[in-house]
């Protein structure tokens, strides 16, 4: 069971720093270098845009480049 | 050494000489791994309030924490060989402090690196058991490339090389560890990136991690064992001029000699190297290059 559950974690590994650390990344860097983002977007949705674009190729393929 | 004729030798009495040799480097307090092992950590970690305070530009401390990454290594890789001292002895704590912290700017854990290097030397360019086997490449910029994909997440290299190994080892406490260590790792920087700092997270820690990563693989696993294609122990290792020079190297010009006597420090392999080589040189090793 605990291994199980370890195994579907680790397997999870690009979303889980998709989310955990490329999103509030991308978002710091827009606000940082004072891009202006399309429609008002909240920088944090913007980074989580940007952040998805990497993450979900990497999530399906199993590596980032 | 020069003026004898080592042609009418035995291995036997080859092997005796170099042995000789090798005695004389064996021994000595590794004083500069043990200063830079510690140092390096303190200056790592020193860098955290100069970028937070912005003391320094986050991509100066990108450019000190990747140099401290790197060099960070080196005194740990003499404390996976117990250079700094042998189990059961006075200082054996240092041994373990050193390897230990010099590789927290690599996000590497020390027992890990210590179980699976001490596999490579054991197979060294073994297909299924050297760890390293998997930076082999057909030339530079393909070692790069390789590298890189090794870093990837379900890469054969690597880190899941590294957990086969173990796994085949026994050494599940290991590979627990390991596993613990690098789950503190992300959760540190997710921490630190929900909380604003980000960027710094990056540009001190991931960053410096992975460019480490690839120059460590590039310059310790494929450079001196190009073309991984022999396992015999005069074969494996050989010795090469690098573009980058010794130090831009990491010293790996010499680790022909750190294969065949690798309790050796790190600073005297040169020194050793050029010593042994026409001892090296009568046993067929690939010393041809330097």
């Amino acid at each position: 069971m605990q291994k199980a559950v370890l195994s579907r974690i680790y397997k999870l590994g690009p979303m889980i720093f998709g989310l955990g650390f490329l999103t509030p990344l991308a978002a710091q860097i827009l606000q940082s270098s004072e891009v202006p983002l399309p429609f008002g977007m909240p920088p944090l949705l913007a980074g989580l845009l940007i952040a998805m674009a990497f993450t979900v190729p990497a999530q399906l393929r199993g590596r980032w480049v | 050494m020069s003026n004898r004729d080592l042609s009418m030798l035995t291995p036997k009495e080859l092997a005796r000489i170099e042995r000789d040799i090798a005695r004389k480097h064996i021994g000595k307090f590794p004083w500069l791994a043990v200063t830079a092992g510690i140092g390096a950590f303190l200056c790592w970690l020193a860098l955290w309030p100069l970028v937070f305070m912005d003391v320094i530009p986050a991509w100066a401390g990108f450019v000190a924490a990747t140099v401290l990454a790197i060099i960070g290594y080196l005194p740990s890789h003499e404390a996976q060989h117990d250079i700094i001292a042998r189990p059961g002895s006075r200082l054996r704590w240092l041994n373990e402090v050193v390897g230990h912290v010099s590789t927290v700017p690599l996000a590497l854990p020390f027992d890990l690196a210590r179980a699976t290097h001490r596999e490579h030397h054991l197979h060294t360019n073994h297909p299924e058991l050297d760890p390293d086997y998997g930076s082999s490449a057909a030339g530079p910029l393909k070692a790069i490339w390789t590298a890189i994909q090794n870093i990837q997440p379900r890469s054969k290299g690597g880190h899941n090389a590294y957990s086969r190994t173990l796994l085949r080892l026994g050494r599940k406490d290991v590979l627990k560890g390991a596993a613990l260590y690098r789950a503190t790792w992300f959760l540190t920087l997710f921490t630190l990136a929900w909380t604003g700092h980000a960027i710094e997270a990056a540009a001190l820690w991931w960053l410096p991690h992975h460019v480490g990563y690839v120059y460590i693989q590039y310059y310790l696993s494929w450079a001196p064992h190009h073309p991984a294609n022999e396992t015999a122990r005069y074969r494996n290792t050989r010795s090469f001029r690098a573009a980058l020079g010794n130090i831009g190297s990491l010293g790996m010009q010499y680790h022909v000699v750190h294969h065949l006597h690798p309790r050796i420090p790190f600073l005297r392999t040169p020194q050793a190297y050029w010593e042994m080589k026409p001892v090296l040189e009568a046993q067929g090793a690939r010393v041809e290059d330097l």
